[in-house]
């Protein structure tokens, strides 16, 4: 059996990007504004999350209008971003930084594989609703959580043990 | 994961085929579809997906073509996404994945 796995998401481009995002209904909204705290030391984890960020904006940026992969998928809306942003500036330093997709309606998935039976993803709504699926060992779960002033309880504990 | 339109994934049975010809195939019935090249592909096997409560059926044409169905359904868009993704990760932990 085989399945074909075509590129759908748009490739991030080497090096340091910076765009602006642009949304009819939210006017113009600056990616890069207060990204990454400067006043706090540097740690590796924070180059991580600098390297991760850049990816994340590269991607958004690819998808901000719809049928952004030519097969009919939706925008990143304006709130997806916000909350991915705040998810990802929420993550541990000592977690290992995830790799960043749009997926086909709009959400920002944020995806840590660490090998077959160590995966987790977290996908990020317009409202803050977080979709995590996690495969740890032989365990298998799934759930929907809502994003506030951190990383829900459910999802830092599924990354602690992915991280284990 | 499913196709959003139909809630299937699209497969090739690809038994007793050589490594090149699947390449082609891919690059004949796959890549023109979508509009992007194929960058790599993932192999299983039908009692993998009958493992994890999916099943595979004949879908032609083309030839050899299947579908993978049962995926879940349900109205709350965000929890069909999480549960298929779950599911997903099982499948894949019982395939074999090469890039190209």
């Amino acid at each position: 059996m085989m399945l074909a796995c075509p590129a759908v998401a748009p490739a991030a481009p080497d090096g340091t990007v910076s765009y602006a995002i642009y949304d009819e209904g939210a006017g113009v909204w600056d990616p890069m504004d207060s990204a990454i705290d400067p006043g706090r030391s540097v740690s590796v984890g924070d180059v991580n999350r600098r390297v991760v960020f850049t990816r994340f904006v590269a991607a958004a940026a690819a998808a901000q209008h719809d049928n952004w992969d030519a097969l009919g998928s939706a925008r990143v809306q304006p709130g997806s971003f916000i909350y991915a942003r705040r998810f990802l500036n929420a993550l541990s330093s000592s977690i290992p930084m995830p790799s960043v997709a749009v997926e086909t309606d709009g959400e920002i998935c944020f995806d840590w594989h660490l090998g077959p039976r160590r995966t987790v993803a977290v996908s990020v709504g317009r409202d803050g609703t977080l979709g995590f699926a996690s495969l740890i060992g032989d365990e298998s779960l799934h759930g929907i959580s809502q994003y506030r002033d951190g990383v829900p309880t459910a999802i830092a504990a599924l990354l602690e043990r992915l991280d284990a | 994961m499913p196709d959003g339109k139909d809630n299937e994934t699209s497969v090739f049975r690809t038994e007793e085929m050589h490594i090149l010809e699947i390449w082609d195939l891919g690059d004949r019935e796959v890549a023109p579809v979508r509009g992007f090249p194929i960058i790599g592909r993932a192999t299983t096997r039908p009692s993998s997906i009958a493992s994890v409560a999916l099943r595979v059926e004949p879908d032609e044409p083309p030839t050899r073509h299947a579908a993978i169905r049962g995926w879940p359904v349900h109205v709350d868009p965000t929890a069909k996404k999480t549960a298929a993704k779950a599911i997903a990760m099982r499948l894949a932990a019982l395939s074999e994945a090469e890039r190209r």
